[in-house]
């Protein structure tokens, strides 16, 4: 029952509701179980906003972002300047 | 506000040059999203914590990363990622301490509106409900919907394949649907009141609930349920690091000290 309920949701469909695109089958029920899976992720998607103001912690971030700007590490030698995109690409520790 | 991609981008590069305001919008932009990803991984009362520790490696390290919006927020996804990682084997070293539940029930409102709040209430309700996903589909679906990035970032990000990250996002969907159907909050309303199917507008939500929908999603969502074991329901979940990685939260012995 649960798996004929949900055929609806195929590999394109998933791929439509991630990207917050329509989905609109056929048949009431799994029209209203798309519409219902799209208004939930719809929420999880305003999760994304940036509320107005100030951030928590950011206080904190820009200090670290102050020092690293100011005081690159001894030995270490890349300072902040675009031409250095790419020049030491490294996977995040 | 960082409106769309190409302003993000301009406002990495900048930050990148030294402007402190730039970074500023930068962290505007992004750390609702990381955040919003933390809280699946590590659980609520420490995702704060963790996403400075990930900022604090932004910051340090932002001159090694290079590419436009959509990579520079993968970048951060992995930096928390591997944050969070870090910070669960750490507790997991801990003895566990009593009373932890109570930390885990839900996060105060911060929001002013009544508007705001009621928002706010079901995006902590669809997030609770991903919580209950396996953690590899609640994760990329996570990186998609919250995140925002595409199939290939998201695979980059948890070092999978795309093909992979797909397959966990789909089966993570399917099993959303079903825990909606099981946590459908109206259905008692709506139980009695038989609704037309054709109706012009189409079902609402709690009539969706009354079209001879309930038996069979009661029931899904108990088999469902019952399938999946381990996790722990509601906000609780993502504390709970049922398998963010096997070789990291399913290692108990690592709780007794190991060497």
């Amino acid at each position: 029952m649960a798996d004929e309920q949900d055929e609806w949701l195929d590999k394109d469909a998933a791929e439509k509701l991630l990207r917050g695109e329509p989905v609109v089958p056929l048949g009431d029920q799994a029209r209203d179980d798309a519409l219902r899976l799209a208004e939930a992720l719809g929420a999880a998607r305003a999760a994304r906003r940036t509320p107005a103001g100030e951030l928590p912690g950011e206080d904190a971030v820009l200090t670290a972002f102050r020092q690293a700007t100011r005081r690159p590490q001894p030995g270490l030698r890349r300072p902040r300047h675009p031409r250095h995109r790419g020049a030491a690409r490294r996977e995040p520790g | 506000m960082l409106g769309d991609d190409a302003e993000l981008t301009a406002a990495v590069l900048a930050a990148q040059d030294g402007d402190e305001d730039a970074f500023r919008a930068v962290y505007r932009a992004v750390q609702p999203r990381l955040l919003g990803y933390i809280r699946t991984l590590v659980g609520e009362p420490d995702a704060e914590d963790v996403a400075s520790e990930a900022w604090l490696q932004i910051a340090r390290d932002l001159d090694r990363f290079s590419g436009d919006a959509d990579r520079f927020r993968g970048w951060a996804a992995r930096i928390a990622r591997n944050r969070s990682l870090d910070h669960l084997r750490m507790r997991s070293r801990r003895p566990a301490i009593g009373g932890d539940e109570t930390e885990l029930t839900g996060r105060p409102a911060e929001s002013d509106t009544a508007g705001d709040a009621m928002e706010a209430l079901d995006t902590d309700r669809t997030m609770s409900l991903i919580a209950q996903l396996p953690q590899d589909q609640a994760e990329a679906v996570v990186l998609r919907v919250v995140v925002g990035l595409d199939a290939k970032s998201a695979a980059q990000t948890l070092g999978k394949r795309p093909g992979a990250v797909r397959t966990a996002a789909h089966r993570g969907l399917k099993r959303l649907a079903e825990l909606l159907g099981a946590d459908h909050p109206d259905a008692p309303l709506s139980a009695g009141a038989p609704t037309p199917d054709g109706g012009p507008e189409g079902p609402d939500r709690a009539s969706a609930q009354g079209s001879g929908s309930d038996a069979g999603q009661g029931q899904g969502g108990g088999a469902g349920l019952g399938a999946v074991p381990s996790q722990r329901p509601g906000r609780a979940g993502p504390a709970a690091p049922a398998g963010v990685t096997p070789g990291v939260t399913h290692s108990r012995p690592w709780t007794q000290r190991d060497m």
